[in-house]
């Protein structure tokens, strides 16, 4: 009975304790007393100008105001799973829709990644909720493709004439690789038209998956190649010298010899120039 | 004077005329001022929009509120050739719009020379008294007949769309797009047949010429989606259709190569007659495609969803045939018994997905995803083909139709211990059929295993560690016809695939965040004596963000990529007779900051990022070889920007933009049109440029 009434009077001392000492809300004006860089003039994509537009996010702002630090207030940097749900939670409470439905099963989720690693809210001039810097957000993480995009034939992404999301959308739609259409392919021809064919000779890597032969985020290869011509081209064709003298050859490096019309220039396309595809009636081996 | 600039500023001072009539609430900036470039034109120039110099710096951000709606304008680089200008409008009642207007020009070295005189033309001309010969060297007016060229296109967007949401659940969505794509790009052209002696003189065989081709492309493409959504689940019905249209279509040129050029060898190892005196190339036809689409989603409970998508399409192509040759001296080659291919090419796509979280701490996946493509039966039947412009064959053809099926599942465990540590596990299957002619390989199945622990023992530390491992093999691996029974196609081959990454994050404070990672690949083609052997890549990251206080931070990192692969090849169709290792290594580099250097008022901003890649390729056989040059790219990019608040309205903006890039490709360097005797070459370059911009501006906020 003793011990009943010392833990009701515990628990009573609890409550009372948690309401007494929570943090409170300090309102938007508070917020801006220290962060007066939010206090700008330029647009923001969510609507700060309300009393409790920070703390609807960031929640009550009191404590953080005491400590001067970033503890008790939510940053959205946690890096416990914890706090990443919850993040990641306060997010999704508004935006539905078809990131809520794609969110769960992408593999940004499945890697941990929060909104707010990507998307910057509070960025002046930016009109959107968007990442700050759509590329720079995305090589942020992906140092193999930042590597790449600083390599000299490929997309123009390291100058802001296309971005990731051009391609890519991290929420996961239904297309592979996280692409935007439902084939690697099908991203590809949204503006290489051009090369979707049908052919009357088709080059049968061409319609499978143009990432066979090229790499889209960056190559020293022209063209974007993964490899460079005429060993990426032997690397499938090597009929014997006995048939066809010049795809086993052993290519070295001599302007002046004969194999030199494989090697330099375009190489294998000096002469096989309609490699994604021949509509001539004569271009069986795709050089008409 | 381009007046495009103009139009735009004319555009934008339109709108805000509007906006200000309107009684719209609106806020926003427009940038205005001039740059001064010094730079050079090469391809994946850093600044290919600025062609002239002074150039106009235009830029906007406008944001218009009612009551019940909102819109925004927003231009970028109105004043240089790489611009956009979009704008969009929404309102409460759930309809917005939006449009936009992108170019973007891709310009290549400005060097290239060619000796046709109509640079431009689908049908290309010597000019007159031309001296043709057996090999470049023997063209005694090649050098005094040159002239320069510029390889570039451009690419002009126009778009246009809205949504509109309309009864309890209902939304229609609309986008149309518009491309252009204009210019002149190189192309290969080859004419005569054989493969000639194998030191000179050669005599015989074939010659190849590099082309300028005209480009003049549209793609018109419409998405439609039609979708009704409720609380826990949805339908969405869609149609995709893309038109591309070729304003050319073939590319004729005289034969600079005298017409003795004829060769044994090759199929039969016969002799062929006369060369042609023109060629032609077929360029890319017209070609359609239509696609429908259903998808649907279905919430079950509150944890488990399911999602859906079925489309098929048809890819469509019926230009009208060139003929067999284009050797006027040849009597008329036979005419082919239709004027088109008239094709079909079906696409079917299916994806289905269910993710459910049966526990707090489980989170499950399973996907099936299938793609195939299937054409009809080709109408031509077979035929003699001429090769290269030259005589008949001899050879029948025959164009056969293609099956491509390929089928994912992908089937993902993840689970969390606690708020530190969670583990996932993933099973994914491949499976590719292949049913065509001469197949090496009809089927082709990669099994993938991978597992990953994300471990964040503190609120400031995160580790994910990731391993992978992949097994690919098929059916039975046959030789096509004529080839090498050696070889294995690096994409049907029989591969194990085994990968880790690593990631480290930590926050050391509030001030202080560092990143690295690991991150590792290496294939082994076990089962190909012939073809590519093995491929393995490193990667190395680190990354470091400090913010010293709110008004100075930094931010940098360095990153080494190594990649080395082998291959094999087989002269004698029996042994190994050659081999050829690839090292790749490229080094990058790049720091960054921003300083409020008077807070409120002076922002400064400097970026620079370094790029240090190479190459080498190391061929080996069995008589001595001369060894290839190293491939070499070096990038230096600096960007410097400073922001002087003038006043509460009017900003003063700054910037300079560095670029160099110095490449060294020895398919290209120091070579001349007539370096080597059967391809006429270019002359063209490797990319080598030094940019300069500066830009001085005025920023007017409202």
């Amino acid at each position: 009975m003793r011990s009943g009434l010392i833990l009701l009077f515990s628990a009573a001392l609890y409550v009372l304790a948690s309401q007494l000492f929570a943090a409170e809300t300090i309102g938007r004006e508070g917020c801006v007393t220290c962060h007066s860089s939010m206090d700008h003039r330029a647009t923001l994509p969510h609507d700060m100008q309300d009393d409790d537009s920070c703390e609807m996010c960031h929640g009550p702002g009191s404590d953080h105001m005491d400590f001067e630090s970033s503890k008790g207030i939510r940053t959205f940097r946690e890096k416990s799973l914890d706090a990443l749900d919850e993040a990641n939670g306060i997010c999704l409470n508004c935006h539905g829709g078809a990131v809520e439905r794609h969110w769960p099963a992408s593999s940004h989720q499945a890697a941990g990644v929060g909104c707010a690693d990507c998307h910057s809210i509070q960025h002046p001039g930016q009109s959107r909720p968007g990442p700050s810097d759509m590329s720079q957000s995305c090589l942020s993480c992906h140092a193999e493709i930042r590597s790449k995009t600083l390599k000299q034939f490929g997309h123009p992404l390291r100058h802001g004439q296309m971005q990731c999301n051009d391609c890519h959308q991290a929420h996961e739609p239904p297309g592979e690789a996280e692409l935007r259409q439902i084939t690697t392919n099908d991203n590809c021809y949204t503006c290489h038209a051009e090369k979707r064919g049908p052919f009357l000779w088709e080059h049968e890597p061409v319609f499978e998956d143009c990432t066979i032969c090229h790499d889209a985020h960056g190559s020293i290869h022209p063209g974007a190649l993964v490899r460079r011509a005429p060993q990426l081209c032997q690397q499938c064709h090597h009929q014997p010298h006995s048939r066809n003298p010049h795809s086993d050859e052993l290519y070295d490096f001599n302007p002046t010899a004969r194999i030199a019309r494989s090697v330099l220039g375009q190489s294998c396309m000096n002469c096989h120039s309609r490699v994604h595809g021949s509509n001539h009636p004569s271009g069986l081996n795709l050089m008409r | 004077m381009n007046k495009r600039p103009l139009q735009h500023s004319f555009c934008i001072l339109v709108l805000g005329i509007f906006v200000m009539e309107s009684g719209h609430a609106f806020e926003g900036q427009i940038e205005f001022g001039l740059g001064v470039a010094d730079k050079d034109e090469f391809l994946y120039s850093p600044f290919p929009g600025i062609d002239r110099s002074p150039f106009l710096v235009l830029n906007a951000d406008l944001e218009g509120t009612s009551d019940d709606a909102i819109w925004r304008v927003t231009a970028r680089d109105l004043g240089i050739n790489t611009r956009t200008l979009s704008a969009d409008y929404e309102n409460d009642a759930g309809f917005s719009l939006f449009g936009e207007y992108w170019q973007n020009p891709s310009r290549q070295n400005g060097t290239p020379l060619s000796p046709f005189v109509n640079i431009g033309s689908t049908e290309l001309k010597l000019p007159a008294g031309w001296v043709a010969g057996s090999e470049t060297g023997d063209m005694t007016n090649l050098q005094t007949s040159l002239r320069q060229f510029n390889i570039g296109t451009e690419r002009r967007r126009y778009t246009l769309g809205g949504e509109s949401t309309f009864g309890q659940g209902m939304t229609f969505k609309a986008t149309a797009m518009y491309e252009t794509k204009e210019g002149i790009e190189l192309i290969g052209g080859a004419i005569g047949r054989g493969f000639g002696q194998l030191v000179p003189p050669y005599g015989t065989g074939t010659r190849a010429t590099l082309l300028p081709v005209p480009i003049d492309y549209e793609t018109t493409q419409l998405d439609l989606k039609l979708g009704y959504q409720k609380a826990r689940y949805g339908v969405e019905l869609g149609y995709y259709l893309s038109v591309f249209r070729n304003g050319h279509d073939s590319l004729s040129w005289e034969n600079p190569f005298s017409l003795d050029i004829t060769g044994g060898g090759g199929h039969g190892g016969g002799q062929f007659p006369l060369a042609s005196s023109t060629g032609r190339l077929a360029l890319y036809p017209d070609n359609q495609f239509h696609r429908i689409s259903l998808g649907g989603n279905y919430l079950m409970g509150e944890t488990t969803r399911f999602y859906g998508m079925f489309s098929t399409g048809m890819m469509k192509q019926d230009q009208t045939f060139l003929p067999l040759s284009a050797n006027p001296a040849l009597a008329a080659p036979p005419v082919l018994p239709v004027n088109g291919l008239d094709a079909d090419a079906s696409v079917n796509d299916a994806y289905l997905r269910v993710t459910s979280r049966p526990m707090p701490k489980l989170s499950l996946k399973a996907a099936y995803r299938y793609h195939s493509r299937d054409d009809d039966d080709r109408l031509l039947g077979a035929y003699n083909y001429y090769a290269l412009d030259s005589s008949e064959s001899g050879r029948e053809i025959i164009s056969t139709p293609y099956y491509y099926r390929k089928q994912e599942l992908d089937l993902s465990a993840r689970y969390r211990f606690g708020s530190h540590t969670s583990i996932g596990l993933e099973y994914e299957r491949e499976d590719i059929l292949r049913d065509y002619v001469d197949i090496e390989r009809e089927d082709v199945d990669e099994d993938r295993y991978s597992a990953h622990v994300d471990y964040r023992p503190l609120d400031s530390l995160s580790l994910r560690i990731q391993g992978e491992h992949a097994e690919r093999s098929g059916s039975n691996y046959l030789t096509a016809i004529g080839e090498n029974p050696l070889l294995r196609k690096f994409h049907f081959a029989d591969r194990t695939q085994d990968s880790i990454f690593i990631r480290a994050t930590y926050d050391v404070n509030d001030s202080v965040s560092l990143s690295a990672s690991y991150d590792r690949l290496e294939d082994d083609y076990d089962n190909s004596v012939v073809g590519l052997q093995d491929a393995d890549r490193d990667i190395y990251s680190f990354d470091i963000a400090y913010r010293v206080s709110e008004h100075l931070s930094f931010h940098g990192f360095v990153s080494r990529e190594e990649a080395a692969s082998r291959q094999t090849g087989s002269t004698d169709g029996i042994n190994v007779t050659w081999t050829a290792d690839y090292d790749d290594t490229i080094d990058s580099f790049g720091i960054g900051a921003e300083w409020q250097a008077i807070p409120e008022r002076l922002k400064l901003s400097l970026d620079i990022a370094m790029s240090d890649g190479s190459e080498d390729i190391s061929v080996a056989g069995l008589s001595p070889v001369i060894p290839f040059p190293e491939l070499t790219s070096d990038m230096l990019s600096i960007r410097l920007a400073a922001t002087y608040q003038y006043d509460k309205q009017t900003d003063i903006r700054f910037a300079y933009w560095h670029e160099k890039l110095g490449t060294d490709d020895w398919a290209l360097d120091d070579l001349d049109v007539n370096s080597t005797p059967n391809v006429i070459l270019t002359g063209e370059q490797s990319p080598n440029y030094d940019d300069h911009i500066v830009m001085l501006s005025l920023v007017r906020h409202f």
